[in-house]
């Protein structure tokens, strides 16, 4: 029996928390569906395990999707996946609560089920069961999953847990049972179940109607929000991992939410209104968990880094640790001067690369994106780079957005000729040899809560055309081989449109690609298109209807039970105002009414108090 | 100031890797707040060295880490690293080196091991150590690497070989020079006895690192320090 990297499996990291089991320890496995180095570098489940694990009446505990190699060995014999800390079943837990990050992960979703010897439907479990609980970004859309979980959670787990928690202790107290207690569950702000709603959807998989089963459930379930980011727990003993991890270091989450309302971007709409911890809190954090994991490295976590107000002084801060011999690497900024500055005291610059995301070509995909930036700010930027020493550029781009044109994708390498042609302006003797352009482009797929989930997306071969007329067009180039271009295949691309904003009819089609086989979507080496295809095929599921079409805009749509403070109305007028290559200004230079202020906290309150 | 670590890897830290386990130590020390020494350069990094790695899957009460530190912390050593570390991973002692020492990595030459039959059915080891391995003119083994293969001769590598309360005890060559692995001589050794076995059904645990030769007697490498 050989078995990739055992140490996934062991738990005993530093700073995991072991409680005795006392009876009545509410026991939570808590779970991120693909493997231990993905999972581990995630700061949400970090969040969590702190808040839990607080609770002298509750264990959280982890768990991740076994690497194909234990996996299949575990279904053979009938072993039951186990929890990292006790090394207990799952299916012993008070609940599972899996973590949603991506689309691809959702046949994994089934794996940890099937594995941890738990029914998939949320219908087939009994008393026994733990109960099921996801939460994440795709919880803005859980219907596909909607029949594998007993209730979903939108929004921030440091709102909502205590009372859910102590709700559960209550009806288990009492003798009550599962059913018992997610009804009453549904009362509390931020906490969706499924079974108590009923939706009806059309052959081609639109929604006709949702609808409450019962009168004391709420018509919307309200997403939660922390006003005030200073005063929750933050994981200082962070978990330090034996195995590398994809965030091996200090993660410090500066902000919440993010200003600039680039429109096909869900985390910038989702995760209104932009709320910041101040500086003398995020010191305090860092120094206590640089102290406590003896991590080497520490980086910088939020949406837009260089929106974060208190930038300078934290950035001053974390330079003292230099002396300790602590790494500081910094998140993607905004290209300038003071950027610049702080970059060259902790990077080698020749051998470091800076990276631009400009995401469209031309000026007019740019406005229809609202990405506020300009070719001269990008320009400019490149050129002080260069002149700081720097001749590695990344680039990244979108394929396929709304109302895409030849002469925008025509614009990607354009651009990238302008920025090599601004290196070669430098005097040959103060440059540092040829100039490395790396341009990547990814396909763009319309998401839930966002100006763009109108939007329509492209066949397969559309896509690569597209990238074809990338390079197409970098071939007359004169600097063409200063430039290099990346594209990722279009097939995933398409699915995880599907999953995105389809219903609950897609959880047969999710079964059905995990009964083919299907798992670990999201590693290239796992994904088989083939048994998707089947899958769609065999499920009659109509993609057309779902991707290819431009969504009415009085459609109603499998999320608009949710409310996430931004509202339709917004979302429809960001969309129109898209079409017209209008632009909508950032929320510091002017409030435009997204429905977030409802929450009382962040920005949109800034804004008032500087008025 | 050249410091050794004596310490133990045992339990299911023992599939931890070697290059894990060496970041471990480095967060470990780091938690302990111990003045480490650093190399120069851009990207500086700890002055610590392992004498020779632990195969994944085995477990050892005698690894050898050495180090070096600008200043001694103001806790016993040990105690202090101990609380820092995890169980599995304990510091048994630790030694300050005269500053002309080699590293352990250079020094290390043979290594003592214990292997026990996990079901614990006895066979009568001495008289076949005696009959399979003191007696025989030669115990031949193929050493297979990724660009060669070389035979060696057991009989001049193993320097001790006997039954010891029920389980088997080695003393064998080990380090950069001739490094023998105790799985290939006792699978070489069992076939010649006549005993059918799979690897699995042994536990072998690495007891010491040594340093010397068969003339002059093998020491361990922590008694080349001085008590801190």
């Amino acid at each position: 029996m050989a078995i990739d990297h055992p140490a996934r499996y062991l738990g005993n990291e530093l700073n995991t928390v072991i409680k005795s089991e006392a009876e009545n320890l509410i026991r939570f496995a808590m779970c991120f569906p693909d493997v231990y180095e993905i999972g581990m570098s995630h700061l949400g489940i970090q969040i969590l395990y702190e808040l839990f694990n607080r609770r002298a009446d509750t264990w959280c505990e982890r768990v991740y999707a076994p690497w194909p190699d234990l996996g299949e060995i575990m279904k053979e014999r009938g072993i039951p996946l186990f929890t990292l800390e006790s090394q207990r079943p799952v299916r012993d837990a008070d609940f599972l609560g899996i973590t949603l990050q991506y689309e691809m992960c959702y046949t994994n979703v089934l794996l940890v089920l099937e594995l941890s010897q738990i029914p998939l439907f949320s219908r087939d479990r009994t008393d026994e069961d733990p109960i099921v609980i996801g939460g994440g970004p795709c919880t803005y859309n859980p219907e596909p999953l909607a029949a594998f979980f007993d209730c979903f959670y939108i929004g921030e787990g440091e709102v909502s847990y205590d009372a859910f928690l102590e709700l559960y202790k209550t009806c288990r107290a009492a003798g009550e049972d599962r059913r018992t207690f997610l009804r009453k569950a549904a009362g509390i702000p931020g906490i969706y179940v499924p079974s108590l709603y009923e939706a009806e959807y059309a052959k081609d998989g639109r929604l006709l109607s949702f609808q409450k089963k019962y009168p004391e459930v709420p018509d919307r379930v309200e997403r939660v929000v922390v006003t005030e980011l200073n005063e929750v727990p933050y994981p200082t003993k962070p978990i330090v991992p034996f195995l590398q991890v994809t965030q091996d270091r200090v993660v410090l989450e500066v902000m919440r939410g993010c200003i600039r309302g680039c429109r096909f971007y869900q985390a910038g709409m989702v995760y209104r209104p932009t709320r910041e911890r101040n500086v003398e809190c995020l010191k305090r954090l860092s120094d206590e968990m640089l102290e406590s994991s003896g991590h080497e490295e520490i980086s910088l976590s939020s949406l837009s880094t260089s929106d974060y107000t208190g930038l300078e002084p934290l950035l001053n801060h974390m330079l003292d640790y230099r002396e300790k011999g602590i790494n500081i690497s910094l998140p993607s900024l905004r290209i300038d001067a003071f950027s610049l500055d702080t970059m060259s005291k902790v990077q080698d610059v020749k051998k470091s690369s800076l990276t631009f995301a400009p995401e469209a070509g031309s000026q007019r995909m740019r406005d229809v994106i609202n990405k506020n930036l300009t070719e001269e700010v990008i320009i400019n930027g490149a050129s002080l780079a260069f002149q700081g020493g720097w001749n590695k550029v990344k680039l990244y781009f979108m394929l396929g957005l709304p109302g895409e044109e030849e002469e925008d994708i025509r614009a990607i390498p354009a651009l990238a000729e302008k920025i090599a042609e601004a290196y070669y302006e430098i005097p040959k003797e103060s440059r540092n040899g040829k100039c490395q352009i790396t341009i990547s482009t990814s396909f763009f797929v319309p998401k839930p809560f966002t100006p763009f989930q109108w939007a329509h997306m492209l066949m397969a071969e559309e896509y690569v055309n597209r990238a074809h007329m990338v390079i197409a067009a970098l071939k007359t180039q004169l600097n063409q081989k200063s430039i290099r271009y990346i594209w990722h295949e279009p097939k995933e691309t398409v699915l995880e449109g599907l999953l995105a904003r389809g219903g609950r009819p897609l959880s047969e089609l999710i079964l059905e690609a995990y009964r083919r086989g299907a798992v670990f979507d999201a590693w290239t080496e796992w994904f088989d298109p083939l048994k998707w295809e089947a899958a769609i095929e065999e499920t009659g599921t109509d993609v057309e209807s779902l991707c290819m079409r431009t969504r009415d805009e009085d459609e109603l749509f499998p999320w608009d039970f949710l409310d996430i403070g931004v509202t339709k109305e917004f979302l429809l007028r960001e969309w129109k105002k898209s079409r017209e290559g209008k632009t909508t200004p950032n929320c510091r230079e002017q409030c435009s009414g997204c429905g977030a202020s409802k929450f009382k906290g962040g920005v949109c309150f800034e804004a008032k108090a500087r008025i | 100031m050249k410091l050794r670590l004596a310490f133990e890897k045992t339990g299911e830290m023992k599939y931890i890797g070697h290059l894990d386990l060496r970041r471990f130590f480095q967060k470990v020390f780091r938690r302990s707040g111990v003045d480490m020494r650093y190399s120069e350069g851009y990207s500086p990094h700890m002055l610590l060295s392992f004498a020779m790695p632990l195969s994944v899957g085995m477990e050892s009460v005698g690894e050898i880490l050495d180090l070096e530190v600008n200043s001694l912390p103001d806790e016993e050593i040990t105690a202090l690293l101990n609380r820092n570390s995890v169980q599995g991973i304990r510091i048994r002692e630790a030694v300050k080196l005269p500053d002309n020492a080699k590293n352990a990595m250079s020094l290390v030459s043979a290594a003592d091991y214990r292997i026990r039959r996990k079901s614990g059915q006895r066979e009568p080891w001495q008289d076949l150590i005696r009959t399979f391995f003191w007696e025989a003119e030669e115990l031949l083994v193929t050493k297979k690497t990724k660009k060669s293969e070389t035979v060696l001769n057991m009989k001049d590598l193993v320097y001790s070989f006997c039954e010891d309360r029920g389980e088997l005890a080695l003393r064998i060559s080990s380090g950069s020079e001739k490094n023998v692995k105790p799985e290939l001589f006792l699978t070489a050794f069992f076939e010649r006895a006549g005993i059918s076995c799979f690897p699995a059904e042994w536990r072998i645990l690495r007891e010491s690192l040594l340093t010397g030769n068969r003339e002059k007697g093998f020491v361990s490498l922590l008694s080349l320090g001085e008590p801190l």
